[in-house]
């Protein structure tokens, strides 16, 4: 018998997201964000009609983007791990796992699309919350506040939350949801930790005055995607800003560690018990 | 021909052994029924069957497939004790994705709904979410499920639990059906008497160990019901009132 692997991969997918936009935790940040862009919006507006400049108005449109890309990268954060943790999570709760994994797919396949469900909408939100404030900061400052180079710094954040996913959904398999979120934000916390710490050292430098907490940190450099480089480096492409990395490097490592993280998780929930 | 085949199976948490190498073959075209107390191993069993847990030891072949691969699940369908979906669904829709994740063609997936929705007497449902379902008619729509795709082997864990005497009359004359097309009925169950009536082959399983395996027949043939024989079998040293 032939099985359409395409029509599961959908299937499967939009179960995720029916699933995952009943969220009340998305509902509410959606609406917060959009209420926010708004006042963002009326507030920039009523500047620009006390200071008319064109100058001016460009500073302002591009500060106002740059204070709400901030704020969205980091709501972006919060629902790619609530996404991550609750796409397997509610499976447990409601005792609904047997039922997909009895299906004629890998776990792999369940995995991969429990990710890409979530990723999709993460991405949809992030997207919508850049692109909108874009076009009312644009026709608040009368100035096109939007440029090519952000649609390299959005594919970067697709990169960045994509990953956060992975890392929240391998906590899911083992912890409930809060743990999973706490143990999220500690991993996220000392990947920052360690990459800020190590990458003023030069490479000779990473074995000498080894002490306990440094081992951690060159353990963790080394082996997890270094996710806070991606961030930075999604602001540092919207804002034409500087950045110190090594880039054919950091992509190498970045690809390397990423694949390694796909790979492990596959080995866990390969051999997990039900 | 075995559509079921488990060899050596071995399962333990911690010290103990829940099964202890296990070796049953189910035959095609049949109702096999697996019977035993409780903890006696019958849901590890089948879980190990559907691969929800890794055996310590042993194998089990779905069609000659190893269980542990995707391709030893086509054509099985599976109805937990309590069969449950996301609330949020409607009963078209639960069925629908069944028939998705089966790789059904729309024009056929839409006429196997149809006919198991009917045949189950819940086309009036259809587009009743989940959620204001009464229990016994979320387990139809359990049950509607196993009637999408082209499916060759059943597996049903506890099917008579929780439902009224309509239900069980209904749920065997769909199982009695389902033979006839020349499916195979894996049942896991401790309710002898309905058993009884429906099953060609039984297993007796008891602390991890399979203490029979053939047919109803064999047992029925020593004068004595289902239920004395598992009970001489399971508690020998009890009298039967």
């Amino acid at each position: 018998m032939n099985i359409k692997i395409n029509a599961q991969y959908t299937a499967l997918i939009k179960d995720t997201i029916l699933k995952e936009l009943r969220s009340k935790t998305l509902i509410f940040i959606f609406i917060a964000t959009t209420l926010l862009i708004l006042l963002g919006h009326s507030l920039l507006k009523m500047y620009m009609q006390s200071n008319p400049d064109s100058g001016v108005a460009l500073i302002s449109g591009s500060n106002s983007l740059s204070l709400m890309f901030s704020i969205i990268n980091f709501w972006s954060l919060v629902i790619a791990g609530i996404f991550g943790i609750s796409s397997v999570r509610s499976d447990f709760q409601e005792k609904i796992i047997y039922q997909y994994l009895t299906f004629p797919i890998s776990r792999f396949q369940y995995m991969t699309c429990r990710i890409l469900g979530s990723w999709f909408l993460v991405f949809t939100y992030y997207l919508y919350s850049y692109l909108l404030s874009a076009l009312l900061f644009s026709l608040a400052s009368k100035t096109i506040v939007l440029h090519w180079n952000h649609l390299l710094s959005i594919a970067l954040m697709a990169i960045y939350t994509f990953l956060v996913i992975i890392i929240s959904f391998i906590y899911s398999l083992f912890a409930e949801k809060i743990p999973s979120f706490l143990l999220l934000f500690a991993t996220i916390a000392i990947i920052s930790f360690s990459t800020n710490t190590m990458r003023v050292l030069e490479f000779g430098e990473y074995l000498k005055d080894l002490n306990f907490f440094k081992m951690i940190g060159l353990i963790v450099y080394l082996i997890f995607p270094r996710i806070n480089y991606v961030s930075e480096l999604a602001s540092a492409v919207m804002f034409n800003e500087k950045i110190q990395l090594n880039l054919t490097l950091e992509s190498l490592h970045l690809l390397l560690t990423s694949s390694f993280l796909i790979f492990f998780t596959n080995i866990v929930i390969k051999k997990k018990d039900f | 021909m075995n559509v079921i085949e488990i060899s050596s199976l071995k399962k333990s948490y911690g010290q103990d052994f829940t099964l202890a190498d296990v070796n049953l073959n189910v035959e095609s075209g049949k109702i096999f029924a697996l019977l035993g107390p409780n903890g006696a191993g019958k849901t590890t069993l089948v879980k190990l069957m559907l691969n929800l847990i890794k055996a310590d030891h042993g194998q089990v072949l779905i069609n000659n497939t190893a269980s542990n691969l995707a391709q030893s699940r086509m054509g099985l369908a599976f109805l937990p004790e309590k069969f449950n979906f996301f609330p949020f669904y409607t009963v078209r829709g639960v069925l629908e994705f069944f028939g998705s994740m089966k790789g059904l063609e729309k024009a056929t997936l839409k006429q196997q709904i149809d006919d198991a929705m009917t045949e189950l007497n819940i086309l009036e449902l259809q587009n009743r979410k989940l959620q204001t379902l009464s229990k016994g008619q979320i387990q139809r729509t359990g049950l509607a499920s196993l009637l999408i795709g082209d499916n060759k082997l059943l597996i049903l864990d506890e099917p008579f639990s929780g439902l009224d005497p309509i239900g069980m009359r209904d749920l065997k004359d769909i199982l009695k059906k389902q033979r006839e097309l020349g499916k195979t009925i894996f049942l896991n169950s401790h309710v002898l008497s309905e058993m009884e009536q429906i099953c060609d082959d039984v297993a007796i399983l008891n602390k991890g160990e399979i203490l029979f395996s053939g047919s109803l027949q064999t047992i029925l043939n020593k004068g004595e019901s289902l239920e004395d024989y598992f009970y001489h079998l399971v508690s020998p040293n009890r009298e039967i009132r």
